[in-house]
């Protein structure tokens, strides 16, 4: 639960610097907080649930913040963090 | 009762989606609330942006300054007669529209894999304030930035006029001639279906016409570069390089009520 909360506030001032601050840096063309997401669920651990929690939070966040449908970006990101860890699960094999 | 995971997973789903179906219903209302309540924060961001990215421009302004010092002369000349002109003519700014001062407070403008997302702003003004949906917003020098695309409680959604949906009437600088401004997402905007026949000059103002019906007449878009002919087309293609600044943006003026008058 601890985690969820700190999450959610952790996304949720990374999201205003990506939306406020980050746009005036030349080097940050992309959306970055989208990146960190792929990367968490990429890199962690694929048994952890960190990441789908991750995906949701700044899916919520974007669709709050954008014009489209309620919903959307929710739904495309976490279902890009599931393929993440379906394919690593199923497919990959660190030795 | 038996453990079914599944049925479990399923229960989860359609949850979700009645969740998403009420958030999607009250959405207009959540915008607001969370816009509301993160005004403060998104402003500080901004501010500190700003500030950063002022300290890079400046030492390029210092290179420019000296180049512009030798322009200066001329201009003065030009300013003079300008101001003569605006008194004689009454073209103040705010003689001719009915305006209201907003703040930038966010913009959504990035590219992710060569797929360009939607340029836009957020402005700290909205329905309570008198903005409604296309009203155009402008800077103070008569520079076209956007028209509103989404008007809350107290902040709208302000398209640029690089966006991928803006067309916009436009009128050439000197030609008299008229053609089609249309955004191509990421600050880009090019002209379109100008005759082929007619002369078309590198840095030549474009300016909106009122043919369109949201923008006023004469409002800068832009400065014309890159043109291209191209023999199986019947019509002259070229850039708008934008007249305003995105990395500079900060207050900006919307026009309530656009008296436009055509002699």
């Amino acid at each position: 639960m601890l985690k969820f909360l700190f999450l959610g506030i952790f996304f949720y001032l990374l999201y205003f610097l990506q939306m406020s601050f980050l746009p005036f840096l030349n080097v940050f063309q992309f959306n970055f907080v989208v990146l960190l997401v792929l990367f968490i669920n990429i890199f962690e651990d694929p048994k952890s649930n960190t990441g789908l929690y991750c995906a949701f939070f700044v899916g919520i966040l974007s669709d709050i913040f954008s014009p489209y449908f309620f919903g959307l970006t929710t739904l495309i990101l976490f279902s890009t963090a599931i393929l993440i860890k379906f394919i690593l699960w199923k497919y990959v094999r660190i030795p | 009762m038996s453990y079914n995971p599944v049925k479990k997973r399923l229960l989860i789903l359609f949850l979700l989606l009645i969740v998403f179906a009420v958030l999607a219903l009250f959405s207009g209302q959540i915008k607001s609330f969370f816009y509301n309540k993160s005004l403060n924060l998104q402003f500080m961001f901004w501010q500190s942006g700003r500030a950063q990215k002022t300290d890079e421009a400046v030492a390029k302004l210092v290179e420019e300054n000296q180049k512009l010092l030798s322009q200066l002369t001329d201009l003065e000349t030009t300013k003079k007669e300008n101001e003569f002109f605006r008194q004689a003519l009454g073209l103040g700014l705010e003689k001719e529209f009915d305006l209201i001062l907003a703040q930038a407070t966010a913009k959504n403008t990035f590219t992710f894999k060569g797929i360009t997302f939607e340029d836009s702003i957020l402005i700290n003004k909205g329905k309570n304030d008198g903005i409604r949906k296309d009203f155009p917003v402008i800077l103070s020098d008569k520079i076209l930035v956007g028209k509103v695309a989404e008007v809350y409680d107290s902040f709208s959604r302000v398209v640029l006029i690089s966006n991928k949906d803006s067309m916009i009437d436009v009128e050439i600088q000197d030609t008299g001639l008229f053609a089609l401004a249309k955004g191509e997402g990421n600050l880009k905007i090019v002209l379109d279906l100008f005759p082929k026949d007619k002369e078309l000059n590198e840095g030549t103002l474009a300016y909106t016409s009122a043919l369109g019906g949201i923008y006023p007449s004469g409002l800068v878009l832009g400065q014309i570069r890159n043109i291209k002919k191209i023999d199986n087309e019947a019509f002259i293609r070229a850039d708008i390089e934008p007249a305003f600044d995105l990395a500079q943006l900060d207050r900006v003026f919307v026009i309530k009520t656009a008296k436009i008058v055509n002699d």
